[in-house]
């Protein structure tokens, strides 16, 4: 028996160190490509990494599979990416959130921006809408900070989490609007948005499509968006900008490598991107999701990373926000 | 109009094949509908939003069919949601009334199914006007009635229970706390950011404990005896005690399903200690009561298709898997919302429609594998339990890919055996375990939300109600405790 | 009085995990009731258990309860040692070995288990695990890989 067992053993090493055998080979052609998307399957941008994957299958002649490394707000995620071999074999998909924010309100992340990474591109952006529930006393975004003002913290305002994106995008509003409100953290978007709907809070910062629908029945009122220019589901309601605050912010997402990932191989997945981002098909369908194309490459794409870094630490320590460990 | 689109070739394909898919993945350990549909969302880029819809719902509501097959024949939850269908489906099967168990749970699960589909059409407008109603305040409310309700509905010392539910308390502690963000009992383990999983801890306080205590009993106890078929089918009896269970328990689901976070699990444990309070001889529960089964089951499942009103009417997820469906339907250019109802018609009424089917199939497809589910008892436990125990550890790790989870399967399972030695029960710790988390939450952002003043929870007519009738609760326990001298404790499972 | 029985060891182990949870609490920011820090509700909790567990050993003292059963020290070992090198093949090694090695190992908790059929057991359930889990379900985990030291 145990001969056999043996025998097994070895006939099964055999053929597996013939299948892995050939390692010696041109990138892409030695294995699978993995896509790290720091979130669960179905949540976040897990969507947009799967789009991705799918596209580069399809042009690279080679599997690109999506693999999903949540928790921890995709500190974990980020984290595996920034260890894993530059051989190109292993990709990161990331949302500003790991990259800009994460770092800048906790006291410390396992991984370091920008210098673990090579930075292929944005892919796109998604600006936040400022919405109010309808029987706050506002009908624009001057109205609501001098409601803000007359009762300072009286407003409250939901967020999908601590030391996100939204949450730090409303503190930043207070902080160059000069108004104080109370902040009523989620666990997600869907519990914030209940909340927000059924007046237990009076504010929230959401992306475009969750939002849409809501505004569009009157079930809350779109009263600001924070983008560079309008979005398309929001042509009538001002930017920040226009309204007189400056503040702009989008989400970006984008991709990385783990760092000193030769650069041939930085520069085809580039083209890739790119060409990605001029398929028609593919355009439709993330501006049906409410993403809107952003391409921008390289170094380019390090300074806005580096830049919103900066940007989140100088409010994280103005506002004394510090998620400790 | 609905049930053209539903019952069109294609639509009956997909939901059968969601439905079937589901029923499997709900009969094997920690791999939840969750992973499944987010597995099958890429594949429904290619089809229409009507099947692709009707497909992954198919495999959610389908799971809670599945879940409750190996709580009963091995004590192996499939899911939270089916946990508490152990407690006396388990004993049932040692009894050899497995088959009547399987049968009662199909049949209740089915009733409870196309209840809560009606509720879905008949109420949404009325349900979600409720969950709107339900802020920070009233969630806490809510969930120190259940708390106190479920605290106490196992058997065994009240005072060992609390100390369980304490215990499960302190665990679910562990993550990243959502109010402040600051990390708790993570030891430096980022992967516990997100909080201890409930799959490993079902399966390592149920299946893990089990598995270990029946290793040297199970050859000798009833499960290698010859099982007729005759056996299968329920007595009139049991029909007759399983009618008002399985009602009471569709009316706990379609209360609970809409509520955003709590779903299927609470309302089967809710189910269950209502069963039991309104049963005339309480001390049946844990022995194989089949009220105990009827209940739960009508009540997760009924939950299951009530969890689609905020989803469907709203556009707004109840739970992690419907949130993937949602963004199935974003993908295809379909944004739910209020107005998904007017706009998409077609879609929406044959979605529903296609619930009902499904929970049809459901019923045809479960009912002939009783037999053979019921023979897996016949295979000596020796040759049974190893494989429990790696189907166990690959569910454990399928959640998230990650190693943590197994490790937490060992240390679980370790600690609930050595709590089961001490005459510990498991069902509070779970329940604490998932209740506590919400609980703090709630109270504390009710806090932030009343800026600080906690008159405010209590003069709100939702949840001061709530809290009344919790205090009355309470109460009454202490009285009734006071009033019985001291009954010896229900041994829940020979041993 | 027996300090062996089953209430006192009980409400002593529970009163250590309250305690451990106790002291993680008193690290955290407590803050006070209407402004409540990260370790408000854990001290409360733990605080709770602590007291419960030593109520409930103190009952235990008292009334003399029931001797603790002897633990199955086979099936215990047997049944996490499978977990345990679950675990520790799966990324190592792959998924197939895992599934194999777990359950020769788990099956070494019934002293009445047969090498063969053991054996036979292991590889089936493995080739099955593979074609559901991997093949079927396509869950995100290798069916089998050279060990890293060999690669």
């Amino acid at each position: 028996m145990k001969r056999f067992v043996t025998a097994a053993f070895a006939a099964i090493a055999v053929t597996a160190a013939g299948l892995t055998g050939a390692v010696a080979q041109e990138w892409p052609k030695a294995g699978p490509i993995t896509i790290i998307v720091p979130f669960a399957p179905g949540a976040g941008n897990d969507l947009l990494g799967r789009l991705t994957a799918e596209y580069f299958t399809k042009r690279l002649g080679q599997q690109v599979v999506v693999e999903n490394v949540a928790g921890g707000g995709s500190a974990i995620g980020l984290d595996r990416a920034a260890r894993a071999k530059p051989d190109g074999y292993t990709l990161l998909w990331s949302p500003s959130d790991g990259m800009s924010v994460l770092p800048a309100v906790r006291k410390s992340v396992p991984y370091k921006v920008p210098d673990d990474f090579e930075f292929l591109a944005r892919i796109v952006h998604v600006p936040f809408v400022v919405a109010v529930h309808p029987s706050v006393p506002a009908t624009n975004l001057a109205e609501l900070i001098a409601l803000s003002k007359e009762r300072p913290g009286r407003v409250r305002y939901g967020s999908s989490g601590v030391g996100g994106a939204p949450h730090m995008g409303t503190v930043l509003f207070g902080m160059r609007t000069g108004v104080r409100q109370t902040h009523i953290p989620f666990n997600g978007i869907g519990p914030a948005l209940t909340d927000l709907i059924g007046g237990h809070t009076e504010m929230l910062w959401l992306t475009p499509t969750t939002g849409a629908p809501h505004v569009q029945a009157g079930k809350i009122r779109a009263l600001a968006q924070t983008g560079p220019s309008r979005h398309p589901l929001y042509p009538d309601t001002p930017t920040l900008k226009e309204a007189g605050v400056n503040v702009e912010l989008t989400v970006y997402y984008g991709m990385m490598t783990p760092k000193n990932t030769p650069a041939p191989i930085l520069d085809r997945l580039r083209t890739e991107i790119r060409g990605m981002l001029e398929d028609p098909a593919i355009v439709k369908r993330l501006n049906e999701l409410g993403y809107t194309p952003a391409y921008l490459g390289g170094e380019d794409f390090k300074k806005l990373v580096v830049d919103e870094l900066n940007t989140w630490k100088q409010v994280a320590t103005e506002a004394n926000i510090s998620l400790a460990d | 109009m609905g049930f053209s689109v539903a019952l069109s070739f294609q639509n009956l394909a997909y939901c059968f094949i969601g439905v079937t898919l589901g029923t499997a993945i709900g009969v094997l350990p920690g791999i939840g509908p969750l992973a499944t549909i987010s597995m099958l969302l890429p594949i429904t880029f290619y089809l229409d939003p009507t099947p692709a819809i009707i497909m992954l719902a198919g495999v959610y509501y389908g799971s809670e069919y599945g879940g409750s097959t190996a709580s009963i024949l091995l004590n192996l939850p499939g899911g939270a949601s089916s946990a508490v269908t152990c407690l006396d489906g388990y004993p049932m099967s040692k009894q050899g009334r497995a088959g009547v168990a399987l049968s009662i749970t199909a049949i209740a699960s089915f009733i409870g199914g196309s209840l809560g589909i009606v509720v879905l059409i008949a109420l949404s407008p009325a349900i979600v006007a409720v969950a709107f109603a339900f802020g920070a305040a009233e969630y806490f409310a809510a969930m120190v009635f259940a708390l106190i309700a479920l605290s106490l509905m196992t058997g065994g010392s009240p005072l060992k229970s609390l100390a369980m539910v304490g215990v499960g308390l302190l665990l679910g502690l562990v993550g990243t706390d959502v109010i402040s963000g600051a990390n708790r009992y993570m030891y430096g383990i980022p992967e516990l950011s997100d909080g201890i999983n409930v799959a490993a801890v079902t399966m390592g306080l149920f299946g893990i404990t089990e598995v270990i205590a029946s290793i040297r009993n199970a050859d000798t106890g009833g499960a290698k005896q010859k099982i007729p078929l005759r056996a299968m089918i329920p007595t009139r009896d049991d029909i007759k005690r399983s009618v008002w269970p399985t009602l009471r328990g569709f009316g706990v689901g379609s209360a609970i399903g809409p509520l955003p976070g709590l779903g299927a699990t609470v309302a089967s444990f809710m189910s269950y200690a209502l069963e039991k309070r309104v049963a005339k001889d309480p001390s049946r529960f844990g022995k194989g009561a089949i009220e105990g089964v009827a209940g739960p089951e009508s009540a997760n499942n009924a939950a299951a298709q009530t969890a689609f009103i905020p989803v469907l009417t709203m556009g707004i997820p109840a739970t992690a898997s419907t949130a993937v469906m949602l963004s199935a339907l974003m993908m295809q250019g379909i944004n739910p919302g209020p107005r998904l109802m007017t706009e998409h018609a077609d879609l929406f009424w044959g979605v529903i429609a296609s619930f009902w089917v499904g929970n049809v199939m459901l019923l045809i497809l479960n009912l002939p594998m009783i037999g053979l589910w019921v023979r897996l008892l016949s295979i000596p436990y020796r040759l049974l339990y190893p494989v429990i125990l790696v189907l166990i550890c690959v569910g454990a790790y399928s959640v998230k890919f990650q190693l943590l989870d197994v490790w937490l399967v060992l240390g679980i399972g370790a600690l609930g055996y050595a709590m089961r030695l001490l005459d510990f029960e498991p069902t509070p710790m779970l329940i604490g375990f998932i209740l506590g988390p919400m609980l703090e939450e709630n109270f504390r952002r009710a806090m932030l939300s009343a800026f600080g003043d906690p008159m405010e929870i209590l003069m709100r007519p939702i949840s001061g109600t709530l809290l009344v009738l919790s205090a009355i609760m309470l109460l009454l326990t202490f009285w009734t405790a006071i009033k019985q001298p001291a009954v010896k404790p229900p041994v829940l499972r020979e041993e | 009085m027996r300090i062996a029985n089953k209430d006192f060891i009980g409400g002593v182990s529970v009163a250590v995990i309250g305690l451990v949870f106790l002291a993680g609490a008193m690290k955290m920011r407590i803050g006070d009731a209407i402004e409540m820090g990260p370790g408000y509700f854990p001290m409360l909790a733990s605080g709770f258990v602590v007291v419960l567990g030593i109520v409930i050993a103190g009952m235990g003292l008292i009334r003399a309860g029931v001797r603790m059963d002897r633990p199955e020290w086979r099936p215990v070992l047997a049944s996490l040692g499978s977990i345990l090198a679950f675990g520790v093949l799966l990324e190592q090694i792959g998924l197939l070995p895992a599934i194999a090695i777990g359950i020769v190992v788990g099956a070494m908790g019934d002293p009445d288990s047969r090498t063969r059929q053991t054996w036979i057991l292991a590889i089936a359930t493995a080739l099955l695990g593979w074609l559901i889990f991997r093949v079927a379900l396509g869950l995100q985990m290798p069916g089998f890989r050279l060990p890293s030291f060999l690669e």
